[in-house]
């Protein structure tokens, strides 16, 4: 478990980073390093240079004057948990306590969780329920992008992630994340962060699709999923078209019928009126 | 209470420093970080090797071109099969007669025959410097057809693993006393199903690894490998390489488990000590978990069959035995030896049954090479018997305890030779069954799940009445079945001129407690505290010439010698004592550490007698200078020790998803020296059981790799364990010991097996295939629920 060789660099603002980032194209940035470093120790990623940027600062967390949850780039996962479950957005408490494990936790960020954006991660299920933005920085400026975009579109410019931003009005709703845990390695083989959102709910999947997504198809069925008799057949039918992934101890197969499992459960759990 | 005697049923409290629930003396080291395991070890002028390995199950060697690699920064040497006059080969070191043996080259030549078989090493002066030039090593591969599973190898046309050999069959084995088809024609009762014993990786928290240190000037080795057989290993090394064996030292520090692959040697220690002796420097080589997965020795991986015949009362009559065992690309050190004898011995189990063939055939694939694995062979044999039992009893109806009950063998036929020849020493199992049936309830958890099935809840009670054999030897026994090691252990016990003690034992703790259960032995002995006692293993130029630890061997046979060796040193002691006082040995008294002559009212101490015996001052010419004494212990017979497993399991019949509830086991390991460390070897054995009935898989994917994240056992997957034993001592060995370690092992997978198909049986699940994963028990009762053939 040796890596190959690259330079390593720890810039002091995101200007430098960025033009470090800029100036070569293999050069990749660190955050916590709980998916870079097992990478490039098995080898099956390599970077000319690692961009550590720990000596940025960025490790506050906050509410912001609009009462948006303020997460910047290199708060811990712990911090991040530990803070929730003082002061609200509950979910986020929640994945800290199912998420990989205390030693990852530790040294791991909420926002390195998110781009990285595991199949098997935790913190993206979460943080596309809650209408999660990220804050971008490039070398032309910064601005903020929905987390989901990010994640179905992607970002083509170097770009470095500030932090990420969470809306207030979650802050109190109810909220929860439901987890299949993988029995070798601790990964989700499925799971769901939900919000309730006003007459529906919010639904960020993990761990049985290819990569974690906002189960939009689900939502806009849900107060119809609710009301039927056959819950299970209606999910099913509202996650057609969504690519699922799996292993050998959970097939793609199963995994789906475990994520369509804690939807219902989740259905039933809550009682939504059908929409006009 | 009474102290424990043959057949007493139970723990007892012991009279003297065996049977005592001694802390392992060796832990605080340890959990204080200083352990010096190999990678620990660092020489001066060290050098660190890298290994170039198959990305291709099967494949023509085109060319291997070190030119690059060679004048990396950092790099010493770089080394191919070319570079070898003569290509070593690592032999195999159990040889079935009539076997046909291929060894392992220590560099692939010509073909790689398994993904992560070495092809190229790399010697360079870091780790990371030996790393980056080995990605310099280009290789030019031609793809071949490859055979992964042993039935498509054993088909006709099906591409052979080596061309010099007409199929890819290697091993046969046929035990039993015949007579199947006579006794099953026209039975009352028969049935057929298969079985699979998934291939397994066994990982232990060390890896392997190897410092090869040559020595120019004095034209001597000395290789630290992390090893269960050190003198093994330097006899496998010194003729793998042709190096002489009285010039090389093994040293093997403390080793962070091993679990059966560390008994073995493989390319990279004879590469490393080839390049050591180039380069005149030492060489280190730490395997990555990445390496650990592909070329350290997989364990299991049989496909079964059984053909059972009874009566309708469930007594067996006849049973035939089916397996196919794929043993890899090579044939490693007992390659040949684990899945057929270890096996086929074993499959009747703690039954009798009047006729019974077995039939064994090994193949080769290209995969890593299969050997032995905690259990090795008879956790297999322990899974086929005990899953028979329960089809057998499910099938009749016949309720699975009282099927057992039925089918034991009786005290009054024990000891018996087995119709496969497995010697059984002793067996009360019976009364191993009760307490175990006693502990998990079984009565009252029967009345639950009749409840539970009026409700749709799906729970299920295992049982496996296990037996394997332990202590392997003796020696002529061995050669029968073409194992090339010896049956017996030495230990060598030597007293200090304080009064204290050195044990010096040739088997080797790999995580087992020896410097703590040998002490208590040699201290019931000398009648001394074991603080007074410490244990060395692990050193080829200073422990007599011992055979190692495995097949839970160490306390039978290795206690058995200390045992003995030091009765011997405390009889010198108590004459030499008697000779000081002028008294006569028989008139001498004890009081602890001081020996008393009633008559003269006089007294020496211990140590003053240890004194006396490393001076010579005053000795007389019987006893002679010095105080210590050597034995090599050969058992006459391997023991036989047994148990009952119990496992209660709750299923999810929507998602397949298995809870393991509760697990109850009863032990037999005949005289228990620590009853902590016992339980902890249970613990361990269980844990990796348990590992194999729910979740481990080592199947090569369909390019030939192993994949690395397979599910282990951690401590939150776990139960809390129910443990207990019963004591049946064995007549085989001074202690009255029968191994344990591999117990857990063994009895789990079958325990756990039948009690989720005891909870789905109900619904027309007949077999359910380990590793238990909730998709597979799902798919299960979805065929079972859609009225098919799961």
């Amino acid at each position: 478990m040796i890596p190959a060789s690259f330079d390593y660099v720890a810039p002091s603002s995101p200007r430098e980073a960025i033009r470090l980032l800029e100036s070569d194209k293999d050069a990749v940035l660190l955050a916590g390093g709980h998916s870079l470093l097992t990478a490039l120790k098995q080898r099956t990623k390599r970077a000319s240079r690692v961009i550590d940027i720990a000596q940025i600062g960025l490790g506050e967390v906050s509410i912001t004057v609009d009462g948006d949850l303020k997460i910047e780039a290199a708060v811990t996962q712990t911090a991040l948990a530990e803070y929730c479950a003082k002061v609200g957005w509950t979910i986020l408490a929640e994945v800290g306590e199912k998420a990989g494990d205390p030693m990852i936790r530790e040294r791991g960020t909420f926002v390195g969780a998110l781009c990285a954006a595991e199949p098997g991660g935790d913190w993206a299920a979460a943080a596309l329920a809650l209408d999660a933005q990220l804050h971008i920085y490039t070398s032309s400026g910064e601005y903020h992008l929905p987390y989901a975009e990010y994640l179905e579109d992607g970002l083509a410019e170097s770009h470095m992630v500030l932090g990420a931003l969470v809306p207030a009005q979650h802050r109190k709703a109810r909220q929860g994340y439901v987890k299949v845990k993988h029995a070798g390695i601790g990964w989700s083989v499925a799971s769901v962060g939900f919000v309730e959102c006003g007459e529906g709910i919010q639904l960020g999947a993990g761990g049985a699709l290819s990569k974690p997504a906002r189960l939009r198809s689900v939502e806009d069925q849900f107060a119809k999923i609710a009301a039927t008799d056959d819950r299970l057949a209606s999910i099913f039918s509202a996650l057609e078209g969504l690519e699922f992934h799996g292993d050998r101890y959970a097939p793609a197969v199963w995994r789906r019928k475990r994520l369509a499992i804690l939807l219902r459960d989740i259905t039933q759990a809550h009682s939504f009126k059908e929409p006009a | 209470m009474k102290p424990e005697t043959a057949y007493s049923g139970e723990l007892a409290e012991p009279e003297g420093w065996v049977g005592k629930a001694l802390p392992r003396r060796e832990d605080d080291r340890l959990l204080e970080g200083a352990g010096r395991y190999v990678d620990d070890i660092s020489l001066s002028g060290q050098l660190y090797a890298a290994f170039v390995r198959s990305p291709h199950a099967h494949a023509t060697l085109r060319n291997v071109d070190c030119s690059q690699a060679s004048r990396a920064a950092g790099a010493s040497l770089c080394l191919t099969a070319e570079d070898f006059k003569e290509l070593h080969e690592v032999a195999p070191n159990w040889v079935l007669p009539r076997s046909t043996p291929r060894g392992r080259p220590i560099l692939a030549k010509g073909k790689v025959r398994y993904v992560g078989e070495p092809v190229a090493l790399v010697v360079a002066s870091s780790p990371a410097l030996a790393r980056d030039a080995a990605d310099l090593v280009e290789i030019d591969y031609d793809p071949l057809p490859a055979v992964l599973h042993q039935d498509d190898a054993r088909d006709v046309g099906a591409p052979l693993v080596h061309d010099d050999m007409e199929s890819n069959l290697a091993a046969t084995f046929a035990p039993g006393n015949g007579g199947f088809e006579e006794a099953a024609t026209g039975a009352p009762f028969r049935t057929q199903f298969s079985l699979r014993n998934q291939r397994l990786v066994p990982f232990s928290i060390e890896g392997r690894a190897v410092n090869a240190d040559y020595d120019p000037v004095t034209d001597r080795m000395t290789l630290y490998i992390g090893h269960q057989i050190p003198h093994m290993a330097r006899r496998m090394v010194a003729s793998t390489i042709g190096f002489p064996e009285h010039r090389l030292r093994v040293i093997s520090p403390d080793v962070g488990g091993g679990f059966g692959p560390k008994m073995h040697v493989y390319q990279e220690e004879a590469v490393c000590a080839l390049a050591s002796i180039r380069l005149g420097r030492p060489v280190k080589w730490t395997e990555r978990r990445s390496e650990n997965v592909c070329n350290t020795t997989h364990g299991r991986d049989h496909a079964m069959h059984v053909d059972v015949a009874a009566d309708l009362d469930g007594q067996l009559l006849a049973m035939r035995v089916e397996s196919r065992a794929n043993i890899g690309a090579y044939m490693s050190s007992m390659g040949s030896g684990i899945p057929t004898v270890n096996v086929g011995l074993f499959v009747m189990g703690v039954y009798d049954i009047p006729n019974v063939e077995v039939d064994i055939r090994c193949f080769y694939t290209n995969t890593p090479p299969v050997d032995a694995y905690r259990g090795a062979g008879r956790p297999e044999a322990s899974y086929l018997i005990e899953r028979t039992i329960d089809r057998v009893a499910l099938e009749l109806g016949i309720d699975q305890a009282e099927m057992r009950r039925r089918n034991f063998l009786t005290e009054n036929q024990i000891p018996r030779r087995q119709p496969t020849g497995a010697m059984i020493d002793t067996g009360r199992y019976h009364h191993t069954l009760e307490e175990a049936l006693k502990r998990s309830d079984y009565e009252a958890f029967r009345a639950e799940q009749k409840a539970a099935r009026q409700t749709g809840s799906l729970i299920g009670i295992g049982i496996a009445n296990y037996t394997e054999s332990c202590g392997i030897g003796p020696g002529q026994v061995q050669k029968l079945v073409g194992f090339d090691r010896g049956g017996y252990e030495s230990a060598r016990v030597r007293m200090t001129s304080d009064g204290g003690a050195v044990v010096f034992s040739g088997s080797h703790s790999h995580g087992q407690g020896h410097k703590t259960t040998y002490a208590q032995i040699a201290a019931d002995e000398l009648g001394i505290s074991p603080d007074r006692i410490d244990v060395i293993q692990g050193d080829t130029e200073s422990v007599p010439q011992g055979v190692g630890t495995f097949n839970s061997r160490s306390v039978a046979v290795g206690g058995s010698a200390v045992k003995v060796a030091a009765g011997r040193v405390a009889d010198r002691i108590h004459r030499l004592a008697a000779h000081l006082l002028q008294a006569k040995p028989e008139k001498l008294e004890r009081d602890g550490d001081v020996f008393k002559a009633p008559a003269s009212n006089t007294s020496v101490t211990f140590a003053e007698v240890c004194h006396a015996a490393w001076t010579g001052h005053n000795v007389p010419p019987d006893l002679g200078v010095g105080l210590e004494e050597t034995e090599f212990y050969h058992p006459t017979s391997m023991s036989a020790p047994y148990g009952a497993h119990i496992a209660q399991v709750e299923i999810d019949r929507e998602t397949g998803e298995l809870a393991l509830t509760r697990y109850v086991a009863v032990d037999d390991c005949g005289k228990v020296i620590n009853p902590l460390l016992a339980r902890g070897q249970v613990h361990g054995g269980l844990a990796q059981g348990i590992g194999q009935a729910l979740w481990e898989d080592g199947m090569p994917q369909a390019d030939g790799s192993t994949v690395l994240d397979t599910p282990l056992p951690r401590f939150d997957m776990l139960p809390r364990f129910e443990t207990s034993h019963t004591v049946t001592e064995s007549w085989t060995n001074p202690l009255g010991a029968k191994g344990l370690g591999e117990a857990g092992a063994i009895g789990a997978p079958p325990a756990i097996v039948n009690a989720a198909i005891d909870a789905l049986w109900h619904l027309g699940v007949r077999e359910l295939e380990m590793p238990l994963t909730p998709a597979s028990v799902l798919d299960a009762i979805e065929h079972a629920d859609a009225g098919g053939e799961p």
